[in-house]
């Protein structure tokens, strides 16, 4: 090849390059909007702003700002079973430690952000052991949305602990196994892996039967705690968890934390007055307030 | 009955329960590990394909063609055969420390049918004790931070890479061609036919972190060698060439991924790469292989469209530096591309699609104009693609394919294939 074939070449290569960065240019216009969207990027994983799932849902109460301790207290409190275990087999955790403290933070920056019209989604990848002392552990995948409304955190799962595997084609990890369900208000897919009611959350009740893959927390008073900072959870490490930090699965929170309805309360008196306040103010139901207050009463 | 009826009876329905098992959507046969400090992943895929291709010499032959009967033969042929994607293997390892992610991965791809003589073509008549073939592809370690990766080790080559992983016919057998008529470890797919093999390569190569979508690789690869497909062309012996130039490719893209739970919501990514390797003689003198290619995958509401070109001097056609350079030691000039179109049926989740590439292949200096040389190969590929579950797939595909010489030769191969493939 001669120098004017080689120089013709180029020029060629250049013109065909340049195109594709100015189209690159022109649809990277169009992609800022999600990148706005993120809250919450790790290896494969994220925490996201997306519209609702239904357009005829109602509109959540966003933004709204809640604690990420209280998110974390909630998130922790949430146990799960196999739909072909037997009903009696004890529940396990949901998320490991690590991803509980990810979550709160994520969720908490996420909902003071969320517009009404919009849900949080989450996608976050956990080591979780095969059985109590197992030396190796699955990686599983569990995804949903998070939402506020009527004075509740309302969480919604479209996997509970899946399998996470990339399908590997001509040699490319880059696709998921199987596709990422985040859950919906509609009729839940066939799960195989339903929620436990506690205490501490109930199980959102249908017409047709209660939804086990919906959950919905008696939330304390919003607003209680500043929202975090964007960049603190920018700096968060990737959440991938290492063996030595994920904490077992059959090892559960800290119950006076799940009983407990507002952290760090003190004394029975003060967590009276605080239950009454959250009546008054038609945060929590009447027959919350009456529950809650008994269980109190029970520790004089 | 009898101990062995029994235990024959026995291990039968065992066999079947597994089989039961392994085909429920909620069999989990290789999981995402973590052992220790490591992140293991066991995956893979097998695929299997009856095909009948009927191969038409026309007149005469078509050197360096790809539709069967270029050699002149007029054949029908059958196999039993292994796809476009071989079969994988490969084990992937990650370990994660405070500032450094590690990676490694090792696998090998066999294939159905290596015929009598084994090999990666084949051969049309399978013999006893004949044996299959098999590659070792890839073989690298991987590290990065913040600030990138590097990888080292033989894996995909980046220049034509995003061509081969958009085409359709991965999941299926494209093209059979004279090269692979005998099954050998793969077909074709549309490799020569719309783009250039982007090979499996030495290399060191550096990836950038992912902005927003924006990403670029640059990589060094082992110095490539000058192949004599059509009898017409330099291959390195021949053309006495120097083992010590490195090849550079790089490739930049940008991909976004829309709303994940919108299939209505934009998808996809445009790419441009190029390859550049001097080819150095002591007879010839140098010369220079050089390619670039620009291409775009986009998809909504259950459609997805690519389009791809590429361009160069040197590089030749089918695979990296295939007739390449003429008798005379002159680079010859190539170019090519494809339009694909496929549509996901809602519910069956059935992939229907059509894609239409050519690959051409310019006389050199030295060529006479009435040279048997291949000037296009072409095809036309239509296939169904369906999903039992998530890891199987129905496959059913036509492909005609023909091959003109520039002296107006014209071989062409229709070919029809049905089979499976299961991701594991």
């Amino acid at each position: 090849m001669n120098c004017d074939e080689s120089r013709a070449l180029w020029r060629r290569g250049v013109f065909v390059a340049a195109c594709a960065c100015a189209m690159s240019g022109l649809l990277h216009q169009a992609a800022q909007a999600r990148s706005d969207s993120i809250v919450w990027e790790g290896d494969d994983q994220s925490v996201v702003l997306a519209p609702q799932d239904e357009d005829t849902a109602p509109p959540n109460d966003h933004p709204v700002t809640m604690a990420p301790e209280d998110i974390e207290r909630m998130l922790s409190s949430l146990r799960f079973r196999h739909s072909d275990h037997e009903p009696d087999t004890p529940p396990v955790a949901v998320f490991t430690e690590e991803q509980v403290e990810i979550l709160g933070q994520a969720l908490a920056t996420g909902l003071t952000r969320a517009a009404p019209s919009e849900d949080v989604i989450f996608s976050i990848i956990g080591a979780h052991q095969m059985s109590p002392g197992a030396f190796a552990r699955r990686n599983r995948l569990t995804a949903g949305r998070a939402f506020f409304r009527d004075g509740k955190l309302n969480v919604i799962f479209g996997e509970i602990q899946s399998p996470y595997r990339k399908k590997n084609v001509y040699g490319r990890l880059d696709e998921d196994f199987y596709p990422r369900e985040y859950g919906s208000r509609a009729s839940p897919d066939a799960q195989e892996a339903v929620l436990v009611a506690s205490t501490d959350m109930s199980l959102r009740t249908e017409p047709q039967g209660q939804r086990e893959d919906w959950v919905v927390f008696d939330s304390p008073v919003a607003g209680a705690a500043p929202p975090p900072q964007a960049d603190t959870i920018a700096q968060h490490p990737q959440a991938v968890p290492s063996p030595a930090e994920a904490r077992s699965p059959s090892e559960p929170p800290d119950a006076a934390a799940v009983d407990n309805p507002v952290a760090g309360s003190g004394d029975i008196e003060q967590r009276l007055e605080t239950l009454k306040r959250l009546r008054e103010k038609e945060l929590i139901s009447e027959d919350t307030y009456r529950e809650k207050v008994d269980e109190i009463l029970k520790d004089l | 009955m009898s101990n062995y009826a029994q235990k024959n009876k026995c291990a039968t329905i065992a066999s079947a329960v597994v089989a039961a098992s392994m085909l429920s959507s909620n069999a989990v046969a290789f999981e995402s590990m973590q052992m220790g400090d490591w992140d293991i992943q066991i995956t893979g895929n097998i695929n299997g394909f009856l095909t009948n291709t009927e191969c038409d010499p026309g007149a005469g032959p078509v050197a360096g063609g790809l539709a069967c009967g270029s050699n002149g033969q007029d054949r029908d042929l059958g196999n039993i055969r292994t796809g476009l994607l071989p079969a994988f293997f490969s084990f992937n390892g990650k370990q994660e420390s405070e500032n450094l992610t590690t990676e490694v991965m090792i696998g090998f791809q066999p294939g159905i049918d290596g015929g009598n003589q084994g090999g990666i073509t084949g051969s049309p008549l399978d013999g006893g004790l004949g044996l299959n073939s098999e590659n070792l592809r890839q073989v690298f370690l991987q590290f990065g931070s913040d600030w990138g990766k590097v990888k080292i080790g033989r894996d995909l080559g980046l220049f034509g890479s995003d061509a081969i992983l958009s085409d359709m016919t991965l999941l299926g057998v494209g093209t059979v061609s004279d090269l692979t008529a005998g099954g050998g470890n793969t077909s074709l797919g549309r490799i020569g036919v719309g783009y250039i093999y982007a090979d499996w390569k030495g290399q060191i190569q550096y990836s950038s972190p992912n902005w927003e979508g924006f990403s670029f690789n640059v990589a060094l690869v082992d110095p490539w060698g000058l192949v004599d497909l059509s009898g017409l062309s330099h291959d390195a012996g021949s053309f006495a060439q120097q083992g010590d130039t490195y090849g550079i490719e790089g490739k930049v893209g940008y991909e976004w991924k829309g709303d994940e739970e919108d299939t209505d919501d934009l998808a996809g990514k445009v790419w441009a790469s190029f390859f550049t390797q001097s080819l150095d003689s002591a007879v010839f003198g140098n010369e220079d292989a050089t390619g670039f290619d620009v291409g775009a995958k986009v998809g909504i509401a259950g459609f997805e469209f690519v389009a791809y070109y590429y361009d160069g001097e040197g590089i030749g056609t089918t695979g990296f530096l295939f007739d390449g350079v003429d008798l005379s030691g002159n680079a010859r000039d190539s170019d090519g591309g494809y339009l694909q179109a496929t549509y996901a049926v809602p519910g069956p989740g059935t992939k229907i699609g059509v894609s239409y590439g050519e690959s051409n292949l310019d006389l050199g200096p030295a060529d006479p104009a009435t040279s048997t040389l291949v000037e296009t190969n072409e095809s036309i590929v239509v296939g169904a693609y369906h999903p039992l579950t998530e890891s199987l797939n129905l496959v059913l595909e036509y492909t005609k394919t023909e091959a003109t010489a520039h002296n107006g030769n014209k071989a062409e191969e229709s070919s029809i294939a049905i089979g499976a493939i299961i991701f594991y």
